[in-house]
């Protein structure tokens, strides 16, 4: 016996109706959610660029200020434990000076500060952490200016160069017999950073 | 009157539809478009970071010479070149990864200084510009960009003392 099965039209436009706005509303998630992503990824790059940036620029301003400091003082160029660090030496008295020794390691630029005499014996991470950067080089030349780079760790590099007062190129020289005259007094070869001062 | 008021329930229905659509379509688009206004914003930000960088660089270059025989040789010893186009001018290029390149074909950004010294009162003013190649490097922001087609520019006068 067969069974007729009538399609109900009314039942049909109502199964419609329920169905089409749960579509719409399947649709506009999965497009608020793509929506929500897009920007989300977006936001992640534009942070992670201005991070980045910030860092370079930030460090680079530090060193320059820190050169700015110590202008009419001594700026010099050092090997710290076979890193390139940029010395900049404050006198306390006639007998006694300070150093302040900015150098990267470990993915960090780091500040050291210490007493002439004490600071061969204190290793790389002794100095305060700074900021984030993978790699910082200096040249110092005797026509009177100093030129940094910068790298961070995704290679981007930053350059900036600084004019010194006439001061501090002609104490360049007294800077590396100080430091000379500090290597020759050492006890500790091994921990004592060999100054060159570069022209 | 059954049919009638099943009938208006639908057409309203549609019409909330059609509404969420436009609502949606126009709010999603207004982040997306408020999305890539902050990235390009970010990314003049950048250049503009660049532009200081390097003409602030240049700047401390010239505050550092004696002479003006000693700011041509270090200039030179920088890798600036002879302006092509202007005299008493050097040029410097840079791609867009920031890194100096060999010609203007490679050039993205150019950093130019132009001087001009006045014997009798041993002044020397110059200007440096950094801008865009022509046709390269485009910022569209009117914020961080004159109209002469500017990036940034620094004007310098430096009293040379051993000239």
């Amino acid at each position: 016996m067969a069974v007729k099965i009538k399609n109900n039209p009314n039942k049909t436009a109502h199964q419609i109706s329920l169905m089409a706005p749960l579509l719409l509303f399947l649709m506009l998630s999965f497009l608020a959610i793509l929506s929500v992503i897009f920007t989300a990824k977006f936001y992640r790059k534009m942070s992670l660029m201005t991070k980045a940036n910030e860092n370079l620029m930030i460090s680079c301003d530090y060193i320059l200020q820190k050169i700015r400091q110590h202008d009419v003082g001594s700026v010099s160029h050092v090997r710290f434990h076979g890193q390139d660090a940029l010395c900049l030496t404050t006198p306390a008295d006639h007998e006694s000076s300070y150093v302040t020794y900015i150098y990267a390691s470990n993915g960090k630029l780091r500040e050291l500060f210490a007493k002439n005499g004490d600071i061969g014996t204190l290793p790389l991470s002794a100095g305060d952490p700074i900021s984030d950067i993978a790699d910082f080089t200096i040249e110092i030349y005797d026509t009177g200016y100093v030129k940094i780079h910068l790298t961070d760790s995704s290679d981007r590099t930053i350059e900036e160069t600084i004019a010194l007062r006439a001061e501090a190129v002609d104490s360049l020289i007294d800077t590396a017999s100080l430091h000379a005259e500090a290597v020759e007094t050492s006890t500790e070869a091994d921990h004592t950073p060999s100054p060159e001062v570069l022209p | 009157m059954n049919f009638r008021e099943n009938r208006s329930f639908l057409n309203i229905t549609f019409l909330e539809l059609i509404l969420s659509v436009l609502i949606f379509s126009v709010v999603s688009s207004f982040c997306i478009f408020l999305s890539s206004k902050a990235y390009k914003l970010s990314k003049e930000t950048e250049v503009y970071d660049l532009a200081v960088n390097k003409t602030v660089s240049a700047a401390e270059l010239i505050r550092s010479a004696e002479s003006l025989d000693d700011l041509c040789t270090k200039l030179h010893n920088e890798a600036y070149v002879e302006h092509p186009e202007e005299a008493n001018a050097y040029i410097r290029y840079y791609d867009e990864n920031r890194n100096p390149a060999e010609n203007k074909s490679l050039a993205v950004y150019q950093l130019s200084i132009s001087y001009s010294f006045q014997e009798s009162s041993k002044l020397l003013t110059a200007l440096v510009v950094f801008a865009p190649v022509e046709g390269k490097g485009k910022v569209d922001s009117n914020t961080i960009r004159d109209t002469n087609n500017t990036i940034y520019q620094l004007e310098i006068k430096r009293y040379l003392q051993n000239q």
